[in-house]
C-alpha cells in the first residue's frame, strides 16, 4: 500500500471534475462525497479568477465522443432535467437513441432506478409477504443485455476504453451485484475504478464485494495507483473491523491531506468504536456534531456508541438534533429507535426502525437493531428474519450474525446457531464474546473438546498480550487479566471429559484471577470445586483452608460448612 | 398540535407530585390543590383554559412549604428546572406513575427512601386520573411530538430563569439543557436545535383545552340561550392561532352562535357541517340529534311545516335507535309546538298529539326518571288548565308539583318557567302585586344560571305590570336595565324590543298621541317574529286606538278578525274573553248598547267561571256603562260599587279610572231621579268619584279623559252653583291642557 501522494493542485482539479462528472450523471452521493473531500483539502491552490468552460460540462477527452456529446446536448439536458424531478422512465425514454457514453449511462441508470422504484412499491410493507427476494428489479436483465452489447461492440470495434466508460462499468457492476454475480461484478468495478478512480460510488460497490481481509489483499494489486485507493483501503479495513495501529497511521497520513474531512474523522471514530474505545469515539463525534450540526450521516453509529455507553440524555439530545434536521432520514429514525430501545420501550423502537427501513430498505443498522429489539420482545422468528435481511444487505455485520446465532440458541437449534457464531467469529476473530458463545454452543451439543478450543480462543482478546492458551494453565494464570468465567468454563469442560486433573489446574487459574477481579461467584464456585477436589484427594489441610475461606463469605456458605463438618469428622 | 399535554399541564403535574411527597403544609393543600383541580374538571368560568406560569405563581407564591424559607413556587421552580434535558422529561413522566402505587403494598426498595413519606394517590381520584392520563398521553406521543412538547416547555420555563439563578449557583442561560454545558447561545449546535424555538407558539394549547372551552361554551349557550361573549371569542381565536387542530365542536358553537344571532343560512350550514364531521368519529349515530336540532332551528326561523316534518323524522329515528331521552324530548317539544301553532301541524300530528297527550309524556318521564321533563310536563299541564279556563286549584296543584320537583332535584333552568307561570296565574286572579313580586323574585334570586330568555321575559312582564299601574317611565327604565349580553340573541332582542314598543304604544294611545301611536303600531306589526302574547296586546292596543279615533267600524273588523284567529288556534280563553268584552265595549261606545249587553254578560259569566278576575271586572265596567246608557243607574252603581275593592287590588290604573268614571256617571244619573238633598248628596259623591277617576287617569297620562273628568266636574259645580270651586276646576282644566303641550308631561300634578 505505497501509493504516491498526488500533487495537491492536480488532486484539487481532479476532485472538482469528479464532483461535476458525478453530478452530471446524477450520482448525487458520489458528487457529495467528492465535494466534501474537495473542501477539506489543507491548502487549496489559489483560486483562479474565472472558471474554465470545461467546468460547466466536462466533456470527454476523446474528440469523437465529445462531438457526439455536443450533438446530443439538448436531449441530454432534457433527460437530465426529467431525472432531477424523478421522472425516471421519461428520462430514460428520451435518451433511447443516443449514442454517447454519457447519454447511454443516464438512459440505463434511469431505467435501473425506475426498476428500483417499482420494486420498492411492489414490496409493500417492511417484513411483509412481498418484502425480500419475492420482489425483484425487473429492469435488471434488460440493462444487463444492453450493457453487454455496448461492451461487445467496443471490443469488436477494438476501441479503447475511456474514462467515460467507467460509469457504464460501474452500472454493470451494480447490476451484476443485484444478480448476486459477485465475481464478475468485482471485475467490472475494478476495471471501472482503474479507468476513472474518482467515482466514489464505484469504490463503495467494490467494498461491498470484499468479504474478508483475504479478498482485500487479493484485489489490492489490481487497483490503480491513486489516493482514492488509499481511501478505499482505509474504509474497507474499517468495515472489516481492522483496528490495528497501521490503519490509524494510514488515517493520520490521509488526514494530513484532508485535515477537515468529516468523512475521515468519522472513519477514525468508527475505528475506535470497533476497538471498543468508546470515549475516544464519542469525543470525535462530539466535535463533528459541533462543527457541522446539519450533518446526519453516520449519526446512527454515534447513537450506537452512546447506546453502549448508556448516555441517555445525550442520546436523546442527538435524536433531537437529527429530528430538527430531517425527520425522514433513515439515520434519524435509527437514532430515535436507539433512544427508545435504551429506555426499554421496544415497541416504539421497532416502530422507528421500521420507519427507517421504509425509507431505505438497505439500511443495515436498522435491520440489525430491529433484530435486537425483536429479541428483546421475545419475537424470535421476526428477529431471525430481521437479522437475515441485515446479513443479506451486508455480510460483514458481525452483530447480525451473532444475533442470528443467539436467536437460534433461544430456539434450541444449536447446530444452526453454531454456524452463525462461526461467521461472527470469523469477522471478529479477537472478540472473546463470539468465541465464548461458540464454546457454549459446543457445550450444549456435547462436544466438550471443541468447546475447550473455543473457550481457549476466547481468552485471546484484542488488548491482552496474547499468551498462548494452549500452554500450561498455570502459565496462563501468570499472565493476568483473563475472564474467570471462561477459565471456569474450560475447567467444567475438562471435568465433563473426565479429566479432573486438567480441570483442577484451570480451576486454580480461575481462583487466581481473584487477585485481579476480586471475589466473584465464579471464583467462589471454583474454590468450592477445588475444596471438594482436595477432599477427594484426601488433601485435608488444603481442603480445610479453602473451605474456611468460603465459610467467611461467599455464596455457598452452607455447602462449605457441611464440608468443614465432614473434614472435622475425619 | 397537542392532544392533551402542554407545559402548563407539566407544571400542574409537578404540583401534584409535590403534594404527593407531602411537601405542602396542611394550610397550603386546600388553595393549591383546588387550583389544580379547577384546571382539570369541567370548567365553571372562562379563566381556566390557557394556563400560564403567572397564574400558577399567583396561587403558589404566597404559600409556604415544608422547607423553611421556601414557598411552594420555589419548590415548583426547582422541580421544573431539574427537568434539564429531553431525556429528563421522559424520566419525569415515567416517575410520575409511582405515586399511583400504594406505598403500603409495595415492599420498600432501598433506593427510594424518600418515598416513604409520600401520599398514596388513588388511581381513580381526579389527581390519579390526571397522572394516568398524562402518562398515557405522553407515551402516545411520537418522538417529534415529544420534542415539540419539550421545546414548548423550555419556552414556558424560560421567564423564571432569573429567579432560578438566585436559588442555584452556576445557573446560566444554557442551563435549560444539561447537554449544552460549556456552549453559548451562538453555537451552531445550539442554534440548530433550539434556534427555532423563539416566538413559536406550538404546543402552548392542546386540543383538550380547546375542546373544554368549546364544550363549556356549548353548555353555557344551551343552558342560558345566549351567544358567545366577545371575551371568549377572543380567547378562542388566540387558541386557534397556535396551530391546534380545530375541534368539530367549533362548528356546533358556530351553529349556536349564528342561530342566536338570527343568521339562518350560516347556522344551517354550520349545523350540517358539524354533523358531517362527527358522523364518522362517534360510535353512536347522532342522526336523531341532528334532526332534532334542525327541527328546532327551523321552528325558530318560522318554517313551521318543515320543522314538524323534521321532528317527525326525529321521532321515528329515535324510536328505531331506542333513544328514549331523545324521543321523549322530541315528543314533548312536538306537543308544545302543537299547542303553540296548531294551524301548522298536519292533521296526523294533531290527532296523535291529542292521543299521546300530557298523560303519556308524564308517564314516560316518570318511567325514565327524566325529572326535567316531568317538571316541564307538570308546567304544561298547568298551562293547559289555564288555557282551558279550568279549575284554578288544579292549576295550583300542578304548579306545586313542578316546583317540588325543581327544588328537590335542583333543576335550575326550569325554575324560570315555573315562576313565570305562577306570576301569570296571579295576574289572572287579579293579584297584580303578587304577580309583580314573583317576577322580581326570579330576577333577583335566580339570575345566576337561568336561561337569559326567562330572565328577559320576567323583566318584560314586570315592566308591563308597572306600566299598567301608570308608571311608564319607571317601566321603561326597568327595561333598559336588561343584560346587554342577552340582547345579542335575536329572539330575545325582538321580545324585549316589542315590549318596549308595546309600553310606548299604550302610553301614546292614552296620551292621544295618535301619530306616534300609528308609527309604533306599524313598527310592531311589521316584524313577523313576535311572541303571540305580545302580538295580542298589540292588537288590543290597536283596537283601543281605533276606538279613540272614533273609527269603530275598523275596530270592530279588527276585533272580529283577531277573535276568529284565536278561535282557530284554540288559544287561551282568557284572551278570547277579553276580545269579547272589547267587542261589547265597541258596541257600547258606538251607541248600540243593547247589542253589546248580551256579549258583555256572556263574557262576564265565562270570566267568572274561569276566575279571570281582571277581565271580569272589565266586563262589569262595560256592563255598567251599558246599564247607564239604558238609564239603569242604580243597578250599574251597585254592581260596580260592590266590586270596587277588588278592582283597586288589580292595580290596573286605567280600569280603576274607568270604574270610577262609571260610578260617577251612575251617581249623576241617580241624581237625576232624585230631588233636593238627596240629589246634592249624589252629586257630591259623583264629584268624589270624578276626582278619583281624574287622579287615576292622570297616572296613565290620559289627557283626554282627564279633561273629560274636569269638564264634568265643572258642569256639576256649575249646577251646584259653587263658583269658586268651579273656577278652580276650570283652572285645572287649563293646566291639564297646557301640561299636554309641555315637552315632558311627567306625572300629573294632580295625582294626589
Amino acid at each position: 500500500m505505497a501509493t504516491e501522494m498526488p500533487d495537491l493542485p492536480v488532486l484539487h482539479a481532479a476532485l472538482q471534475t469528479a464532483t461535476l462528472k458525478c453530478s452530471e450523471r446524477c450520482l448525487y452521493q458520489g458528487a457529495k462525497w467528492a465535494a466534501e473531500l474537495l473542501n477539506s483539502i489543507a491548502s487549496p491552490p489559489s483560486t483562479p479568477t474565472s472558471l474554465p468552460p470545461t467546468y460547466l460540462h466536462p466533456a470527454s477527452k476523446d474528440p469523437a465522443e465529445a462531438a457526439l456529446e455536443a450533438s446530443e446536448f439538448s436531449t441530454f439536458l432534457l433527460a437530465k432535467s426529467y431525472f432531477d424531478v424523478r421522472e425516471f422512465d421519461r428520462s430514460s425514454h428520451v435518451l433511447e437513441k443516443c449514442r454517447s457514453s454519457k447519454s447511454r449511462f443516464i438512459h440505463l441508470y434511469a431505467k435501473f432506478l425506475a426498476g428500483e422504484k417499482r420494486k420498492e412499491e411492489g414490496s409493500e410493507m417492511v417484513l411483509g409477504p412481498m418484502d425480500g427476494a419475492a420482489t425483484q428489479n425487473k429492469e435488471v436483465p434488460a440493462i444487463l443485455a444492453a450493457l453487454e452489447t455496448v461492451f461487445a461492440d467496443k471490443e469488436g470495434d477494438g476501441l479503447d476504453w475511456s474514462e467515460d466508460d467507467s460509469f457504464l462499468l460501474w452500472l454493470y457492476g451494480v447490476v451484476l451485484l443485484k444478480q448476486k454475480n459477485e465475481e464478475e461484478a468485482q471485475g467490472a468495478l475494478i476495471k471501472s475504478v482503474n479507468l476513472y478512480p474518482y467515482n466514489w460510488c464505484a469504490w463503495q460497490e467494490l467494498a461491498g464485494t470484499v468479504g474478508s481481509l483475504q479478498d482485500l489483499n487479493n484485489i489490492l494489486m489490481s487497483l490503480p495507483n491513486s489516493i482514492m485507493t488509499n481511501l478505499f483501503v482505509l474504509s474497507t479495513n474499517q468495515e472489516l473491523y481492522q483496528t490495528g495501529d497501521s490503519i490509524h497511521s494510514q488515517l493520520t497520513d490521509l488526514l494530513a491531506f484532508f485535515p477537515t474531512s468529516t468523512w475521515l474523522k468519522t472513519q477514525r471514530a468508527l475505528l475506535y468504536y470497533h476497538a471498543r474505545e468508546f470515549e475516544e469515539a464519542e469525543s470525535i463525534f462530539d466535535q463533528l456534531v459541533k462543527s457541522d450540526p446539519h450533518r446526519i450521516d453516520y449519526l446512527d453509529h454515534y447513537s450506537n456508541i452512546l447506546y453502549v455507553m448508556e448516555r441517555r440524555p445525550k442520546l436523546g439530545f442527538i435524536a433531537q438534533l437529527a429530528l430538527t434536521t430531517d425527520r425522514f432520514r433513515p439515520e434519524t429514525n435509527c437514532v430515535v429507535g436507539n433512544y427508545y430501545s435504551l429506555k426499554s420501550e421496544h415497541e416504539k423502537a421497532v416502530q422507528y426502525f421500521r420507519r427507517a427501513l421504509t425509507l431505505d430498505k438497505t439500511c443495515l443498522s436498522a435491520w440489525t437493531l430491529m433484530g435486537h429489539e425483536y429479541v428483546e420482545m421475545k419475537n424470535t422468528h421476526a428477529a431471525i428474519e430481521a437479522y437475515r435481511r441485515a446479513v443479506d444487505v451486508n455480510r460483514k455485520d458481525y452483530r447480525a450474525w451473532y444475533g442470528l446465532g443467539l436467536s437460534y440458541e433461544v430456539l434450541e437449534m444449536h447446530y444452526y446457531a453454531l454456524f452463525y457464531f462461526q461467521r461472527a467469529a470469523a469477522l471478529r476473530p479477537y472478540d472473546s464474546q463470539m468465541w465464548q458463545a461458540m464454546g457454549q454452543c459446543y457445550d450444549r451439543m456435547n462436544r466438550p473438546g471443541e468447546a475447550i478450543k473455543s473457550f481457549k480462543r476466547a481468552l485471546i482478546t484484542l488488548n491482552s498480550q496474547s499468551p498462548n492458551p494452549d500452554s500450561h494453565p498455570s502459565a496462563v494464570g501468570e499472565q493476568r487479566g483473563f475472564d474467570p468465567l471462561i477459565l471456569h468454563q474450560i475447567a467444567v469442560m475438562f471435568e465433563k471429559m473426565r479429566q479432573p486433573k486438567e480441570a483442577a489446574k484451570w480451576m486454580e487459574a480461575c481462583m487466581a484471577e481473584e487477585e485481579n477481579v476480586g471475589v466473584t461467584t465464579t471464583t467462589g464456585q471454583a474454590r468450592m470445586w477445588l475444596a471438594r477436589w482436595e477432599f477427594v484427594n484426601q488433601n485435608w489441610n488444603r481442603a480445610q483452608e479453602l473451605a474456611n475461606v468460603l465459610c467467611q463469605d461467599g455464596q455457598e456458605v452452607e455447602e462449605a460448612k457441611a464440608l468443614v463438618r465432614d473434614l472435622r469428622s475425619r | 398540535m397537542s392532544r392533551y399535554l402542554t407545559p402548563g399541564k407539566i407544571a400542574l403535574l409537578v404540583l401534584v407530585e409535590l403534594y404527593a411527597e407531602s411537601r405542602f403544609p396542611n394550610k397550603a393543600v386546600l388553595p393549591v390543590i383546588s387550583f389544580v383541580i379547577k384546571q382539570l374538571v369541567r370548567p365553571k368560568d372562562t379563566t381556566t383554559f390557557i394556563l400560564g406560569l403567572d397564574q400558577i405563581k399567583d396561587v403558589t407564591v404566597n404559600e409556604p412549604s415544608t422547607v423553611v424559607g421556601r414557598t411552594i413556587f420555589d419548590l415548583l421552580l426547582m422541580e421544573l428546572w431539574y427537568i434539564n434535558s429531553f431525556d429528563a422529561l421522559h424520566t419525569f413522566f415515567a416517575d410520575a406513575q409511582i405515586y399511583l402505587r400504594d406505598p403500603e403494598k409495595q415492599e420498600p426498595s432501598p433506593g427510594h427512601v424518600k418515598h416513604n413519606k409520600r401520599r398514596f394517590i388513588s388511581p381513580t381520584s381526579i389527581l390519579g386520573c390526571f397522572i394516568r392520563r398524562a402518562g398515557l398521553e405522553f407515551s402516545k406521543l411520537q418522538f417529534h411530538e415529544t420534542n415539540s412538547l419539550w421545546g414548548a416547555f423550555v419556552r414556558f420555563r424560560e421567564p423564571t430563569l432569573s429567579l432560578w439563578k438566585k436559588r442555584k449557583l452556576g445557573a446560566g442561560p444554557m442551563s435549560f439543557d444539561a447537554n449544552l454545558k460549556g456552549m453559548t447561545m451562538n453555537d451552531l449546535l445550539v442554534q440548530k436545535v433550539y434556534g427555532k424555538l423563539d416566538g413559536s407558539k406550538d404546543w402552548t394549547v392542546s386540543t383538550d383545552d380547546v375542546e373544554r372551552l368549546l364544550e363549556y361554551q356549548v353548555e353555557t349557550m344551551q343552558r342560558l340561550g345566549t351567544r358567545v361573549p366577545d371575551e371568549t371569542q377572543l380567547q378562542l381565536r388566540k387558541m386557534l392561532s397556535t396551530d391546534v387542530p380545530i375541534s368539530h365542536l367549533r362548528h356546533y358553537v358556530n351553529f349556536l352562535n349564528s342561530w342566536r344571532s338570527g343568521d339562518y343560512p350560516s347556522s344551517f350550514d354550520s349545523l350540517h357541517r358539524y354533523f358531517d364531521y362527527t358522523m364518522h368519529s362517534r360510535d353512536r349515530t347522532f342522526y336523531q340529534y341532528a334532526l332534532l336540532n334542525l327541527a328546532i332551528l327551523q321552528a325558530d326561523f318560522g318554517c313551521h311545516r318543515e320543522s314538524v316534518l323534521a321532528m317527525q323524522e326525529t321521532i321515528n329515528t329515535a324510536r328505531e335507535n331506542k333513544d328514549m331521552a331523545c324521543l321523549n324530548f322530541a315528543l314533548s317539544w312536538l306537543y308544545h309546538f302543537h299547542r303553540a301553532h296548531p294551524q301548522d301541524c298536519p292533521d296526523v300530528i294533531a290527532s296523535r298529539m291529542e292521543r299521546e297527550s300530557l298523560q303519556f309524556l308524564k308517564a314516560k318521564a316518570k318511567e325514565w326518571g327524566m325529572d326535567h321533563l316531568l317538571s316541564m310536563a307538570y308546567l304544561s299541564e298547568t298551562r293547559q288548565i289555564l288555557l282551558g279556563g279550568d279549575s284554578v286549584p288544579a292549576a295550583f296543584e300542578s304548579l306545586l308539583r313542578s316546583s317540588h320537583i325543581n327544588v328537590t332535584h335542583q333543576i335550575h333552568n326550569a325554575q324560570g318557567s315555573q315562576i313565570l307561570l305562577q306570576s301569570t296565574l296571579w295576574s289572572r286572579l287579579g293579584v297584580s302585586q303578587l304577580a309583580w313580586l314573583n317576577c322580581e323574585l326570579f330576577l333577583s334570586k335566580y339570575d345566576n344560571g337561568s336561561p337569559s330568555e326567562d330572565l328577559v321575559v320576567a323583566l318584560c312582564r314586570s315592566a308591563y305590570i308597572l306600566s299598567m299601574r301608570g308608571r311608564f317611565d319607571e317601566a321603561l327604565d326597568r327595561l333598559e336595565q336588561v343584560d346587554q349580553e342577552a340582547l345579542r340573541s335575536l329572539k330575545i332582542y325582538q321580545y324585549w324590543a316589542s315590549y318596549i314598543g308595546l309600553i310606548k304604544l299604550r302610553r301614546a294611545v292614552y296620551r292621544n298621541e295618535f301619530a306616534a301611536a300609528e308609527l309604533l303600531l306599524q313598527q310592531l306589526t311589521s316584524s313577523e317574529q313576535v311572541e303571540p302574547d305580545c302580538a295580542l296586546e298589540t292588537s288590543i292596543a290597536k283596537i283601543e286606538l281605533q276606538m279613540r279615533t272614533g273609527n269603530f267600524v275598523a275596530a270592530m273588523l279588527h276585533c272580529n278578525q283577531v277573535s276568529a284567529e284565536l278561535v282557530r288556534d284554540r288559544a287561551d280563553s282568557y284572551h278570547k274573553v277579553r276580545l269579547m268584552i272589547l267587542k261589547a265595549e265597541i258596541f257600547a261606545r258606538s251607541g248600540r248598547a243593547m247589542k253589546g249587553l248580551s256579549t258583555a254578560i256572556s263574557a262576564a259569566s265565562m270570566a267568572w267561571k274561569a276566575r279571570f278576575l281582571p277581565v271580569l271586572f272589565y266586563a262589569f265596567n262595560v256592563i255598567a256603562t251599558i246599564l247607564i246608557q239604558l238609564e239603569e243607574y242604580n243597578a250599574a252603581y251597585k254592581m260596580l260599587d260592590s266590586i270596587m275593592p277588588q278592582v283597586l287590588e288589580c292595580e290596573d290604573a286605567y280600569l280603576t279610572a274607568q270604574c270610577f268614571a262609571c260610578l260617577a256617571d251612575g251617581q249623576v244619573g241617580l241624581a237625576g231621579t232624585r230631588k233636593g238633598v238627596s240629589r246634592a248628596e249624589c252629586l257630591g259623591r259623583a264629584l268624589g268619584f270624578i276626582d278619583r277617576a281624574f287622579s287615576e287617569y292622570s297616572r296613565v297620562q290620559d289627557v283626554y279623559s282627564q279633561k273629560l273628568m274636569m269638564s264634568r266636574k265643572i258642569r256639576i259645580q256649575d249646577y251646584l252653583g259653587d263658583k269658586t270651586l268651579r273656577d278652580d276646576a276650570v283652572k285645572m282644566y287649563r293646566q291639564v291642557e297646557q301640561g299636554r303641550e309641555g315637552v315632558n308631561p311627567g306625572p300629573s300634578p294632580f295625582r294626589h
